[in-house]
């Protein structure tokens, strides 16, 4: 690194062949970690991984690919309970600048009731439930809890869509979602369902 | 000359001659006396030269009642008459008839073939005087023994071909007398009842054709079966022009004013935090 550059989100380290993405811009935590190397890979390439390594593979990759950004959220905000402690703002703040340097996309956040939808619009094309695992991995790495996310597209899905939606829920609850979009309900159904079950189980308001 | 007068120059005719012939002859002339002998009975003994009257084929005009007058006179004028007067039997023929219509005209082809084909009469004398359409016939030997057909039948036949006058003729049936009805009314009805009782004919069926019952209009039915037929009955008028139905809107007049309430505001759950948000969505 030219020590007389600023280090910025994306450091390119031409005289060491490195991309390094930093948290931070402040100097004393730019150390860089090997978290922080990244590489930049054609997304031709991974277009194809599904076909190549499968479904559950595939998810495993893109969880992976957002636990870093999560990481660096919770970086910005403190901690995880600052994440917690966060506004809404201040939150979908942080993660749409990381997916954004990352080339993700740009993410806002739906509140439909008590259920919270990330809404990511002009993502490249990935499989939605691969894209639904890379949020998920993000959102539990920044907040340190578990959670599950699922892609909002009924029926087998479309992965020519430049907007994804993905509801961030419980796993039991994950799983009921994704067994009635499967069936072919529609998003909202899918949502009153879930507030019409957390009344009759005396779920909290 | 009348017949009269010809009649009589006959008789002086026949006087003189019968005179000579009861003469005295004289020696000289011996032989023309037995000549004029031979011919006075040639000439007893010839019957009169008088053509027997044959009902001839008439033309399509029935002028016969004239050639009957005609020709008998002609022949008849000439011949002596063998006896005394007889008493002359008067055939009325009535004057020169105009052509016969053609209806009238064919009742009378059978007369003509019937007398074509009645054999020939025997000999008979006839004198025929004809005075201004009148023709006087002597008939000698009229319905004479041996004779298959009389002369009064062929003269009837003559007439019935030269006629044209006669009463059943001149009268059709009445049945014949009425019009013929070229096609049925089409716009017959129940009402014309007047009308329909004097209807014409319908037209005869034509050859090989099944004719079938016409069609008949309302109450015809009812009147081929009991005869009586049904008064017409008028639609009602009602049912005739049914009124478009259309419904009677009557809207309320609302006050300009709301007439609730509100105040406060209704309890919106908005998460502050995204801890809380996160909590929310974790407890779905």
């Amino acid at each position: 690194m030219n020590a007389q550059s600023k280090p910025g989100p994306v450091d390119f380290d031409l005289s060491r062949g490195r991309v390094e993405r930093r948290a931070s811009t402040d100097s004393a935590n730019a150390k860089g970690g090997h978290d922080d190397q990244v590489v930049l890979v054609p997304l031709s390439a991974l277009a194809g991984l599904e076909k190549i390594a499968g479904h559950e593979a595939t998810k495993q990759f893109a969880r992976a690919i957002g636990v870093p950004l999560g990481r660096r959220v919770a970086a910005r905000l403190g901690s995880a309970n600052g994440v917690a402690a966060a506004s809404l703002d201040a939150f979908v703040s942080a993660l749409a600048t990381e997916l954004a340097v990352s080339g993700w996309g740009v993410l806002h956040l739906e509140r439909w009731g008590k259920a919270m939808v990330l809404v990511v619009e002009h993502t490249p094309s990935l499989p939605a439930a691969a894209f639904a695992a890379l949020l998920e991995g993000a959102v539990e790495a920044a907040a340190a809890r578990e959670v599950h996310a699922v892609a909002l597209v009924s029926g087998a899905g479309d992965n020519a869509a430049t907007s994804t939606r993905v509801l961030i829920a419980s796993e039991k609850t994950a799983q009921q979602a994704q067994r009635w979009l499967i069936e072919g309900m529609s998003e909202s159904d899918v949502i009153r369902k879930l507030h019409d079950a957390a009344k009759s189980t005396g779920g909290a308001a | 000359m009348s017949a009269s007068e010809q009649v009589s120059k006959l008789e002086a005719l026949l006087e003189r001659v019968n005179t000579r012939r009861n003469a005295p002859r004289t020696t000289a002339a011996a032989a023309a006396p037995a000549a004029h002998d031979d011919v006075i009975a040639r000439v007893e003994a010839t019957p009169t030269a008088v053509n027997p009257i044959v009902p001839k084929p008439a033309p399509s005009t029935p002028k016969l009642p004239d050639a009957v007058a005609a020709k008998p006179a002609a022949a008849a004028v000439p011949a002596p008459a063998p006896t005394p007067k007889p008493a002359p039997v008067a055939v009325a023929t009535p004057a020169p008839a105009p052509v016969a219509p053609v209806a009238a005209a064919k009742p009378a082809a059978p007369a003509i073939a019937k007398a074509a084909l009645t054999p020939e009469p025997p000999s008979v004398d006839v004198d025929v005087v004809v005075e201004e359409g009148v023709a006087e016939v002597d008939l000698e030997g009229l319905d004479e023994e041996g004779s298959d057909v009389s002369l009064r039948d062929s003269v009837a036949d003559l007439d019935a071909v030269a006629g044209g006058s006669s009463a059943a003729e001149d009268d059709p049936a009445a049945s014949s007398r009425r019009p013929i009805q070229v096609q049925p009314a089409a716009g017959a009805t129940a009402l014309a009842d007047a009308a329909e009782a004097k209807a014409p004919h319908p037209a005869p069926p034509e050859s090989g054709r099944q004719v079938a019952i016409p069609a008949a209009a309302s109450g015809e039915d009812e009147l081929l079966k009991s005869g009586v037929r049904a008064a017409p009955v008028a639609p009602p008028e009602a049912a005739a022009a049914p009124a478009p139905l259309r419904a009677d809107v009557t809207r309320p007049a609302l006050a300009a004013e709301s007439p609730a309430v509100f105040h406060g505001a209704a309890p919106i759950a908005a998460p502050a935090t995204f801890g809380e948000l996160l909590e929310a969505t974790l407890s779905l």
